[in-house]
C-alpha cells in the first residue's frame, strides 16, 4: 500500500531533516511511528498524507509514484487517506456534524446518507449529544474524538494520527487507542506517530523508529496484550 | 454541492461585505450610461425621422425687383417645387413664422433689424421617393437667381456624428466600470484566499478538489453581485426617473406637435401607457425605451453577477496554487 525507497525529507534549500528512508507497509498493518520531539515524525506523516513531496526517493501511494502525480490527481489519493493531525485541524465555524461531514460533502455524497453516516459515527465517539455544537465549545479529548471521527468517515485505506494522545489524559489515550484498533480489524492500514512510550509499550504493534535522521523498523515483542473494557471504547464520555 | 452552504466563511470577510456596495455604486454608473446611450439612440433616431421627407427651399429677395415680379417668380417656383415627383406639398412660411425661427440667433427685435429675409418654402416629400436635388437647384435658380435646396443633411450627419461618438464614450465607459467591477472581484477573491488558506489547506488535505474551492468563491460572488447590481439598478432607474420629475417641474418639455422642444408644453402625457414610456419620453426628446431596452436594463445585475461568478472563479483557479 505505502512504499518509501531511499527518501529524503528537505525543506526548502535546507539541510535533510530525514534521509535513506525505506519501508512498506502492508495493507490492514498497524505502525507505531516513534521519534523523540523534534526527530521528524510529522514530517514523515506529511509525505504520507501527500502534503509535500520528497527531496529525493520514490514514495508509492496505492500503486502510484507521487512524484508524477499532477495536481488534479491529488484529491482522489487524498480522499484515500484519513489523517489525524496533532493539532486537530477542525473549521471552527463548522459544527461538529459539518466537520465530520466534509469528506464526504467534497466526494459528492447525498446530504441524507451523509446525515444519517455522521450521526452514527459520531454517536460511536460519544460526541452523539454535540452534532451542533461548535470545535471551541468541545473539550480536547471531545475535540481529538472529533477529528478521528473526520479521518474515518469516508472509510479511508489508510489512518494516519499525528499525536493523538497528546492533548489527552491518559485514559482517553488508552480509549483512543482501542479505537484505532477497532479500525484496524475493519481493514484501515494504521499509522500513529508517538513519542509515548508508555502507550507503545502497551500495544504490540510494529514500530517505524526515527533515529539519528532516518528510519528503522521494529517487529513486536511477544508478550500479552492489555486488558480491554466490556463498554464501547469511548462511550463514556469523561473528556 | 449546495450553493447555499459553504465551508469558507466568506460571508463575514469585511472585503465581502463591502463588495455588494461597491459594485451597486459601478452597476448604478453603468445603468445610468446605458439608459444615457439608449436615449441618444432613441434621440438620433427621432431626429432622422423627423427631417426625413423634408426639404427647404430658399428664395432670396431682390430688393431691386419690384413687388408683382417677386411674386410671379415665386408662384412660379411652388409650382415648380409641387410637379416634382415625389413632393407632397410646399408651404410659404409666413414672416411672423420665420421671424420666430430667427429669433434665438438675431434677437428679439428681428422684424425691426433692416435685413431682407429670404422667402422659405417648406416642402414636405414622400419619404420613400428618390428627389433628385441638384436638378431641382438647376431649374429653381433659373426662376430665381441664388435659390437653394436642403436636405438637412450636412447638419443631420454632423448631429448625428456627435450623438454617436457620445454613444460610443458611453459604451467606452461602460466598458471601463466592468472592468473595474471584475477587478475588484479579483482583489476581494485573492484576499478571500490569503485569509481563509489554513481552512482551503484543511479542504484540499481532506481530498477537495480546486474547482469544489472555487465553487464557493464563485456561489459567493454571484449572490453579493447580484445584490448589489440590483440594488444599482434600482436606484439608476430611479435617478433617470427623479431627473424626469426635476424636468417636468421646471416645464421642459417635448411638444409632439410640433416636434420642438418647448418650455410650456406639459411635461407628464395626458395619457400615460406604460411606466417605461412615462419615464423616459417625460425627459422630454420624444424618447420611448421599448421592451427591449428596460429588459437590458434590468438585465445589467445578472450580467454582473455572471461577470463576478466568472472573474472569481478564473481568480480562485489561477491563484490557489499559490496558496496550496
Amino acid at each position: 500500500m505505502v512504499l518509501f525507497e531511499d527518501v529524503a525529507v528537505r525543506y526548502g534549500t535546507g539541510r535533510n531533516i530525514l534521509e535513506n528512508i525505506s519501508f512498506s507497509l502492508a495493507p490492514g498493518s498497524f505502525h507505531f511511528l516513534v521519534g523523540a520531539s523534534g526527530a521528524g515524525k510529522s514530517s514523515l506523516l506529511k509525505l504520507m498524507y501527500l502534503a509535500m513531496p520528497p527531496a529525493v526517493g520514490l514514495v508509492d501511494m496505492f500503486g502510484r509514484n507521487v512524484a508524477t502525480l499532477r495536481r488534479q490527481d491529488l484529491p482522489a489519493l487524498r480522499r484515500r487517506i484519513g489523517v489525524v493531525f496533532q493539532d486537530f485541524r477542525l473549521i471552527q465555524h463548522l459544527s461538529a456534524l459539518d466537520n465530520v461531514a466534509l469528506p464526504l460533502r467534497i466526494a459528492g455524497h447525498r446530504e441524507s446518507d451523509i446525515r444519517r453516516h455522521v450521526t452514527e459515527l459520531l454517536a460511536w465517539v460519544g460526541l452523539a449529544d454535540h452534532l451542533q455544537d461548535l470545535p471551541t465549545t468541545l473539550s480536547g479529548g471531545q475535540q481529538q474524538r472529533l477529528a478521528i471521527a473526520r479521518a474515518v468517515i469516508s472509510r479511508p485505506s489508510l489512518l494516519l494520527a499525528d499525536e493523538p494522545t497528546g492533548n489527552v489524559d491518559d485514559g482517553i489515550g488508552l480509549r483512543l487507542m482501542y479505537l484505532f484498533e477497532e479500525l484496524n480489524k475493519m481493514g484501515t492500514t494504521v499509522v500513529i506517530a508517538t513519542h509515548n512510550d508508555h502507550l507503545v509499550s502497551r500495544f504490540s504493534h510494529r514500530q517505524l523508529r526515527i533515529e539519528q535522521g532516518t528510519v528503522r523498523a521494529f517487529d513486536p515483542g511477544v508478550g500479552p496484550r492489555p486488558g480491554r473494557p466490556q463498554n464501547s471504547p469511548v462511550a463514556n464520555d469523561v473528556g | 454541492m449546495n450553493w447555499r452552504r459553504s465551508d469558507l466563511p466568506l460571508q463575514a470577510d469585511p472585503a465581502t461585505r463591502f463588495l455588494p456596495w461597491i459594485l451597486g455604486f459601478l452597476v448604478y454608473l453603468s445603468a445610468l450610461m446605458i439608459g444615457c446611450g439608449l436615449m441618444i439612440d432613441q434621440m438620433a433616431e427621432s431626429w432622422q425621422a423627423g427631417l426625413a421627407g423634408n426639404l427647404t427651399v430658399e428664395l432670396p429677395i431682390d430688393p431691386a425687383i419690384d413687388a408683382k415680379t417677386r411674386g410671379d417668380r415665386l408662384n412660379a417656383a411652388i409650382d415648380l417645387v409641387t410637379a416634382t415627383p415625389g413632393v407632397t406639398g410646399a408651404t410659404v412660411l409666413e414672416q411672423a413664422e420665420l421671424e420666430r425661427l430667427l429669433r434665438p440667433w438675431l434677437g428679439d427685435n428681428v422684424e425691426q433689424l433692416d435685413v431682407a429675409l429670404p422667402t422659405m418654402i417648406a416642402v414636405t416629400t414622400d419619404r420613400k421617393a428618390v428627389i433628385d436635388l441638384a436638378d431641382l437647384q438647376q431649374r429653381l435658380t433659373a426662376i430665381v437667381a441664388g435659390s437653394r435646396v436642403d436636405n438637412h443633411g450636412d447638419w443631420v450627419s454632423d448631429a448625428l456624428h456627435f450623438l454617436h461618438t457620445l454613444q460610443a464614450l458611453a459604451a467606452f465607459l461602460v466598458l471601463l466600470v466592468l472592468t473595474a467591477a471584475a477587478a475588484t472581484v479579483v482583489f476581494v477573491t485573492r484576499t478571500g484566499l490569503a485569509v481563509h488558506q489554513p481552512v482551503i489547506e484543511i479542504l484540499h488535505l481532506v481530498g477537495a478538489q480546486d474547482s469544489y474551492i472555487a465553487r464557493q468563491f464563485q456561489a459567493q460572488s454571484f449572490r453579493v453581485s447580484l445584490a448589489g447590481g440590483i440594488i444599482g439598478t434600482l436606484l439608476a432607474i430611479g435617478t433617470l426617473g427623479g431627473l424626469a420629475f426635476a424636468l417636468g417641474r421646471r416645464g421642459i418639455g417635448f411638444d409632439r406637435a410640433t416636434d420642438g422642444l418647448t418650455g410650456t408644453a406639459p411635461l407628464l402625457p395626458a395619457a400615460t401607457d406604460h411606466l417605461g414610456s412615462f419615464l423616459l419620453h417625460s425627459l422630454g426628446f420624444g424618447i420611448e425605451l421599448t421592451p427591449w431596452h428596460w429588459l437590458a436594463m434590468a438585465g445589467l445585475p445578472l450580467l454582473i453577477a455572471f461577470l463576478a461568478m466568472l472573474t472569481a472563479r478564473w481568480t480562485v483557479l489561477r491563484s490557489i496554487h499559490r496558496v496550496m
